[in-house]
């Protein structure tokens, strides 16, 4: 541990003459400035002797674990002064003024604390400043104030999240991290069934989530309907919506990070929970003063258990709650028949996810710190079948003929595994108190496997011609890996009391491969792609003056698949007007090299694959502009911005081709289209701190539009997730030991493509094909979206552990939320038929902490 | 209640009572169908102009349309076509003047209700030493075991006429066997004799490829049903060609228009070029 440590004589000390002393310099005579003068002193001192300073130093930690607090505010009251912490939990404020001083911390979730300290060179001691959690009793004395949930006053663009209020949000079964995200101002979910974020404009795999350092490629369970994150394991959620700095890069949207609980160092700890679709579980345990270790596991249990929650949103993910608008009157030969959905089995299939967060955190010395994260999730979808007699009946394809016999049976094995797997060890070093080093090394690997086979068995005549025109016994595999081994060093240098430089450099190798066979002998398609990326980038937050803020950095990209650098300078800037009052703007040039091509069919669990920019599929790239304006008092803060994001090179992928063609490799690569547009909009947010009644007003007016030189002849066409009004009403009610949350959400309906009219074209050969005349791309609207939610929740605290039972109601009033309009374009006439979102949804829940 | 609480519900309460609805279909547009092909070395009789069909309607056949006027044009000369009788929609030319040879690029200009849909093609080059191999295929007779012994019998035959072409420039080839003969006798009458009429229809005389961007294509025992002289042509066929069958699987949660070369319709305006070689498939027994 290094808190309250004093350098003896004798200790040996981080400074060495000669390299990193003329290096320390030289960075500061880079930025143009002097280097402050008393570390310049110390640079020429002897080893040794102490250094001549006046820098305050230390860790933020929670007062009762002692887990450090990542991004935790510093301040010295009454100057412009302050810090934050990194994700280790130091800081340092350089070259401090003397005297007695009040510091103050802050850290979202935690009680502010000042405390004095008076500072003379050379005899501050790093501090250890303890922030205890509000919670409901504090000291036995009962609370009143809430703890904020959110913060978004910081940054330009970045919003904080404390993972310990999510609970009291009214929530699906599960506590969300990323349902919660979409709770905010420029962050859209687009519908009930999916956790993933659309931040302004953006699509979910343009956001980089990055969870202790590694990429975590595939994050949500149950085909989207959760985040794959266990809020029990995570301690700080950050979000920067746009105009993110030059430390971060490979995504073109927005960067979720998530920093993992480390474990109480103090003593050992444990937590439960079960609701209505799993159980979970959660483990800290000191190792005496050397570190902790952490481990958080969650299961669903619905393959043995089918809740009627589970049941529900099954139907609901399986499109199985529509309402039909047009009833059908004949079946239309021709179009490809013989499919078979979940609609016509009468079992659900079975189905399970898991999660699991281990963390290592060891403290060899006062100087290093070396955490090993782990994480993996997984879901398991098994929709094996074995179906024969009167319940077993297909109609081949092509034809009208429905076939089906006594003694037929058919047995179908068929498993979709599809999950992230991930590992990252960080060393952080403090070479100086200034000068800050962590290496990174993470391996995050997503799998996605499907395994089907079927066999058709009988004894009638029309056994066999069922065989042939089935394939008889038949199998077909699909393997989808995509591995990235990402090696990273990142340095803080807080060379003086107006510079705090980040500087660092990654070497990532990328694998993608997608192997689709039939029968164990055919390849369908064999797709491997490989790439490696070094990108080295150096920022500087300059404190201009004691109200202007300016951060600028570059990043700068050598890809090899297109052989090219790609250089993103980014900068932004915070302007104190008064104490209560800031504008801010923020302007950046991000790439993106990798994209996640979606399967739509979710039924099908999750057959996603990533793809590699190359010389023909050029890399995204967009460019944010950001202006905005905060104010901000004890009790109230309202923010404001407003973006506009250039984007060109974006990917477009229509399945309008049949996979199983011959040739398929060239047809899924056909299948891509690449075109630009831009996002433009304003964010409103209105906060409510503190009180008992707690919560946010979030309003977005937003426009996101695409132009594709082969879509829509060419024309502009509003993007399907192109929102122009959201509204997120957000409260919290204290009400002695009850929590009653509410939420509700307005949206203006989805974009969508509405059919027009019906054509046939003969081909050469006498036949016929029929093509639906579509209107122009996403020129309809889908009904506005919006559902009420309330949650309540009650904490009852006993000797040793504290119980927090919940209960929670899902669109409250039963809005009949339209998730698409779906065509049958089998019958005549197309059969219309609205498949809607999740009604009324009642939820419990019960957690439980030792205290 | 605080009034914050009150004020919440209220403009909850406010918001959705706003919310409107709007219909699930919509109205057909107005729109011709242009299924223009023109064939090397032959006449120009192919041409079709049809309307688009209501969502609601039980037809399958295209509505014709016979009063258009409609317009070629070669190397800066139009011609006009005329309605071709007893074959409604169709358009033909009857002079001697217009002919469609290789390279020749071709408009259509397709004018109805005052509303001008147009289109442009290419005739491709022929297709160059199209060979097969075998030329002659000797296929078992079947005539007992039903279904069984008919689909046991495709899984082990594994025969297949290898049909080559010369292919330096990636362009897209088509392939059709047609069985030549006035009465074709099926191989296998068990078959053949109890499937639905609807699902015979793409057996009987003709087999047809999706269009292939190699230089070969196999056509496998299964692929042939009929005894007798066939012929095998290979067509080159242009882009908006491919396409058709690009655009032919739409997706309910991703439509899109299907693919077309044709401004202000719908359709496709295209040109073929072909070479033939002839098979002979015999009776082994």
């Amino acid at each position: 541990m290094f808190e309250n440590h004093v350098r003896g004589a004798g200790e040996r000390t981080w400074l060495r003459p000669g390299i990193l002393n003329s290096s320390v310099i030289a960075f500061c005579l880079l930025l143009g400035g002097r280097p402050d003068a008393s570390f310049a002193q110390a640079a020429e001192r002897p080893v040794g002797s102490a250094p001549a300073r006046r820098d305050i130093r230390g860790t933020v930690r929670d007062a009762e674990t002692g887990e450090a607090l990542p991004h935790a505010t510093v301040l010295l009251v009454g100057t412009k002064l302050g810090a934050s912490t990194n994700t280790d939990g130091y800081f340092i404020i350089v070259n401090a003024p003397g005297g007695k001083q009040t510091l103050q911390a802050r850290y979202i979730g935690y009680a502010v604390k000042n405390i004095e300290v008076g500072i003379e060179e050379n005899t501050l001691s790093p501090l250890t400043i303890e922030l205890k959690r509000v919670v409901y009793e504090l000291e036995g004395i009962t609370v009143e104030a809430q703890a904020q949930t959110l913060d978004a006053s910081a940054r330009v663009s970045q919003v904080v999240l404390a993972p310990a209020q999510l609970l009291s949000l009214p929530n699906l079964g599960e506590v969300d991290v990323f349902r919660s995200l979409q709770l905010l101002p420029g962050i859209s979910g687009v519908s009930d069934g999916s956790a993933g974020l659309y931040v302004r404009g953006g699509t979910p795999d343009q956001n980089l989530v990055l969870f202790d350092g590694m990429t975590i490629y595939h994050v949500d369970h149950f085909f989207g309907m959760f985040s794959a994150f266990n809020a029990d394991a995570i301690k700080d959620i950050r979000v920067y919506k746009g105009g993110y700095p030059a430390e971060f890069g490979g995504r073109i949207s927005s960067v979720v990070e998530l920093t993992g609980k480390t474990g109480d160092v103090n003593e050992m700890r444990y937590g439960l929970g079960v609701n209505l679709l799993s159980a979970n579980g959660v483990f800290e345990l000191p190792l005496s003063d050397k570190g902790s270790l952490l481990i958080s596991a969650r299961r669903s249990y619905t393959d043995f258990v089918k809740s009627s929650l589970y049941n529900k949103l099954f139907d609901f993910i399986s499109g199985d709650q529509q309402t039909t608008n047009f009833i059908s009157r004949a079946p239309s030969f021709g179009r490809s028949g013989g499919r078979q959905n979940f609609a016509s089995v009468a079992e659900r299939p079975d189905f399970y996810f898991y999660d699991l967060n281990t963390k290592l955190t060891l403290t060899p010395s006062e100087k290093d710190i070396v955490a090993i994260s782990v994480y993996r999730g997984k879901d398991n979808l098994d929709q094996s079948q074995s179906l024969s007699g009167a319940n077993f009946g297909f109609r081949p394809g092509g034809t009208g003929s429905f076939f089906s016999g006594e003694s037929l049976s058919r047995q179908t094995r068929e498993i979709t595994d599809w999950g992230n797997t991930g590992i990252s060890g960080k060393w952080s070093r403090r070479l100086h108190d200034r000068f800050y080093s962590s290496l990174i090394a993470s391996y995050s690997k997503y799998f996605s496997t499907y395994d089907r086979s079927q066999e058709i068995s009988g004894g009638s005549a029309l056994e066999d011609s069922l065989s042939f025109f089935r394939g008889g016994a038949s199998a077909s595999n699909e393997d989808n890996e995509v591995e990235d081994f990402t090696l990273r060093l990142d340095n803080e240098f807080h060379a003086t009391n107006s510079h705090d430089l980040k500087l660092g450099l990654s070497l990532s190798n990328f694998s993608s491969q997608y192997f689709a066979t039939l029968n164990d002998t055919t390849n369908l398609l064999s797709r491997q792609t490989k790439s490696r990326q070094s990108s080295v980038y150096l920022q500087d937050l300059w404190k201009v003056t004691r109200n202007l803020d300016f951060t600028a950095g570059v990043r700068g990209i050598y890809y090899d698949r297109t052989s090219s650098f790609y250089w993103e300078p980014r900068a932004s800037l915070i302007w104190a007007l008064s104490e209560a009052v800031r504008l801010k703007g923020a302007w950046g040039r991000y790439h993106q090299f990798v994209n996640q091509i979606a399967n739509e069919n979710v039924l099908e669990g999750s057959r996603d694959f990533w793809i590699l920019a190359d010389n023909e599929l050029a890399p995204n790239f967009a460019e944010h502009y950001i202006l905005g304006a905060s104010w901000e008092n004890d009790s109230y803060l309202f923010d404001v911005e407003g973006y506009y994001k250039n984007l060109e090179n974006l990917v477009e992928y229509t399945r309008r081709v049949t996979p199983r063609d011959a040739g398929i490799l060239q047809e899924v690569t056909r299948g891509f289209f690449q075109g630009g547009g831009f996002a433009k909009g304003i964010d409103f947010l209105l906060q409510k701190k503190a009180g008992r009644m707690t919560g946010w007003v979030g309003y977005s007016l937003g426009k996101v539009e695409y132009t594709f030189p082969e879509l829509n002849r060419g024309e502009s066409f509003p993007a399907s997730h192109d929102r122009t009004h959201e509204l997120n009403l957000v409260g919290k009610y204290r009400l002695g030991k009850w929590d009653l949350s509410a939420t509700w959400i307005y949206a203006t309906g989805k974009a969508y493509t509405a059919p027009e009219s019906q054509y046939f074209i003969d081909l050469i050969d006498g036949s016929q094909l029929s093509y639906i005349h579509v209107s122009d791309k996403n020129s309809q609207r889908l009904p506005a979206y919006h559902r009420l939610d309330l949650g309540i929740s009650r904490t009852f605290n006993a000797r040793s552990i504290r119980y927090v039972a919940g209960f929670s109601i899902f669109n409250l009033y039963n809005r009949k939320n339209i998730w698409y309009r779906s065509y049958d374009l089998n019958t005549q006439p197309i059969t219309v038929s609205d498949v809607t979102m999740l009604g009324f949804t009642p939820t419990i829940y019960l957690q439980l902490y030792s205290r | 209640m605080p009034r914050s609480v009150i004020a919440f519900l209220a403009i909850l309460a406010l918001v959705t009572a706003s919310c409107t609805e709007n219909s699930p279909l919509l109205p057909e547009a107005d729109q011709v169908v242009i299924r223009g092909y023109l064939y090397a070395g032959q006449p120009v009789s192919e041409i079709r102009v049809t309307s688009v069909m209501s969502l609601g309607s039980e037809d399958s056949l295209a509505p014709p349309i016979s009063d258009a006027q409609v317009f070629l044009t070669k190397n800066g000369t139009r011609y006009q076509l005329e309605p071709t009788p007893d074959r409604p929609g169709y358009y033909h030319y009857s002079g001697i003047d217009l002919t469609v040879e290789a390279g020749d690029r071709f408009g259509i200009e397709v004018i109805y209700y005052g509303k001008t849909a147009t289109a442009g093609t290419t005739v491709p080059l022929q297709p160059e030493q199209v060979v097969i191999d075998p030329q002659e295929l000797v296929v078992t007779r079947v005539d007992s075991g039903g279904f069984g012994q008919f689909g046991r019998f495709f899984e082990d035959d594994t025969t297949a006429v290898r049909v080559d072409w010369i292919n330096t420039d990636g362009s897209n080839y088509y392939v059709t066997l047609e069985n030549l003969e006035t009465a074709p006798q099926p191989i296998n009458e068990n078959f053949f004799g109890n499937l639905p009429e609807e699902f015979q229809r793409g057996f009987r005389n003709r087999f047809t490829s999706v269009p292939v961007n190699g230089s070969e294509y196999r056509i496998t025992r299964q692929n042939v049903t009929y005894f007798g002289k066939h012929l095998v042509t290979v067509y080159r066929v242009n882009q908006e060609y491919v396409d058709l069958y690009r655009s032919r699987n739409q997706d309910t949660r991703d439509l899109n228009e299907p693919l077309t070369n044709v401004v202000n319709g719908l359709g496709v305006f295209t040109a073929f070029n072909s070479a033939g070689v002839y098979l002979e498939v015999v009776d082994g027994q």
